[in-house]
């Protein structure tokens, strides 16, 4: 019945499923592998679900590992940590979009699934394992760093 | 920050991704009755052998006493789990048992090697990964929480009086650009390896490339498009499958893109 509930959400969700992985690799090719990896390991592994309403949390889990893992096998992905370098920001077309894609894939995970998803905090530190009010100080964090980024940037500031 | 999400939700899906979904579901479906099938045939003819090499990189890990079943007569299956700090995995590595001592060991070395070198490598890409995943702010307990696995495992296609033909496979959770694959198809009353040309005959790069060019132009949406001067791998897998038909196998990104996975096609 599970299996049945896992299939349909799956079917259902693909396309959110797609579009989050897209946003990590910006590649088609290596985003559907990421749903695919995804989907497998998902069906695989459906049974650790110990209530049935986590499902939705868990898969984005899953999905979220998976694109991780997929991005760091790829070595020459260069992030930008805490640093304010302000070469990243002289071209002409950064924009948040942008931005995110220069966090590193945690705090990328955090804004993706928070402002494009909808999702709670509560559902977020689920899905990252992490404590609430860290994911909170973490979130505060990336906004005052992405606003200096923008402001630098000169473009799009407001949040 | 709308503008932003308007631009992410316009992220364009590809028409492939429904049917690489759809097709993911019912190989999984197809994947659970056969194991089964193998669960319940191994149970009937297993054997406790114990002093089998097992492979020295994990021996010393290696939590359940390894289990030698042999299904059939052909094949000896080495099969042990393991359980690391960092890595955990399932493993099931065939062996043949054929009269031909040479030819014997050249398939098993080669099984062996492949199947211990993967599995080194992948414990070395796996610490290098949580170097740098802890470096990256990761914590040990998301670390943790992780779960890398590393798989060897077989497929036997056909075995029968005549002929053996299987694959050995290996896959890591880490990434699917590790997967690992090697093909076996035996002649056993002469004892030998065949090769496609064996079985297709001194111009089958010709038949072969013909048949898949035939293939992709029928079917161009999903297939990449190919030079007109385009031709198979000569050393290109294939293997036999249960009604004795040799069907080739190209690899995942060769003639498609990733999410068709390998793809596979029956040489009549």
């Amino acid at each position: 019945m599970l299996y049945q509930q896992l299939v349909d959400h799956i079917l259902r969700e693909q396309e959110k499923f797609y579009k989050i992985a897209y946003s990590y690799v910006k590649s088609r090719e290596d985003a559907l592998d990421i749903v695919q990896d995804t989907i497998e390991k998902a069906l695989k592994s459906y049974h650790k679900i110990k209530q049935p309403e986590y499902l939705s949390t868990w898969i984005y889990r899953v999905l979220v590992n998976t694109a991780m893992n997929h991005l760091k096998s790829k070595k020459n992905v260069v992030f930008l940590d805490t640093s304010k370098e302000s070469s990243y920001i002289d071209q002409n077309h950064m924009d948040l979009y942008d931005v995110l894609d220069l966090l590193n894939p945690e705090d990328k995970t955090l804004i993706i699934l928070r402002y494009f998803e909808d999702l709670k905090f509560y559902d977020i530190a689920e899905i990252m394992s992490l404590n609430i009010n860290t994911l909170k100080t973490r979130h505060k964090n990336i906004l005052s760093h992405l606003k200096i980024q923008l402001d630098e940037g000169g473009d799009h500031a407001s949040l | 920050m709308q503008a932003y999400k308007d631009k992410y939700n316009g992220i364009e899906i590809p028409k492939e991704l429904n049917m690489m979904v759809n097709e993911r579901i019912k190989n999984n479906k197809k994947k659970k009755r056969k194991n089964i099938g193998w669960l319940s045939l191994a149970a009937s003819v297993c054997i406790l052998v114990t002093s089998l090499n097992v492979s020295e990189t994990f021996a010393e890990t290696v939590t359940n006493i390894p289990v030698i079943g042999q299904i059939a007569n052909l094949l000896i299956v080495r099969s042990y789990d393991f359980e690391k700090e960092d890595l955990s995995g399932t493993v099931n590595v065939p062996n043949v048992t054929i009269s031909d001592e040479t030819l014997k060991k050249f398939i098993n070395d080669t099984i062996n090697e492949k199947v211990d070198n993967v599995l080194k490598e992948a414990e070395e890409r796996i610490m290098e990964y949580k170097e740098a995943f802890i470096e990256t702010g990761g914590t040990e307990e998301q670390w943790a929480e992780k779960n890398m696995t590393v798989t060897a495992d077989y497929e036997v296609y056909l075995e029968n009086e005549d002929f053996l033909s299987f694959r050995v496979y290996t896959h890591e959770s880490l990434a699917a650009v590790y997967a690992t694959n090697l093909f076996f198809t035996l002649d056993l009353k002469n004892q030998q390896l065949l090769t496609l040309e064996d079985l297709i005959g001194p111009n089958y790069i010709e038949i072969i490339s013909t048949k898949a060019k035939e293939m992709m132009t029928v079917d161009s949406e999903n297939y990449f498009e190919q030079s007109e001067d385009w031709s198979i791998r000569p050393d290109m897998n294939f293997y036999l499958n249960d009604q004795g038909e040799t069907v080739v196998v190209f690899e995942k990104y060769e003639i498609a893109p990733g999410a068709m996975g390998p793809i596979e096609m029956i040489i009549k």
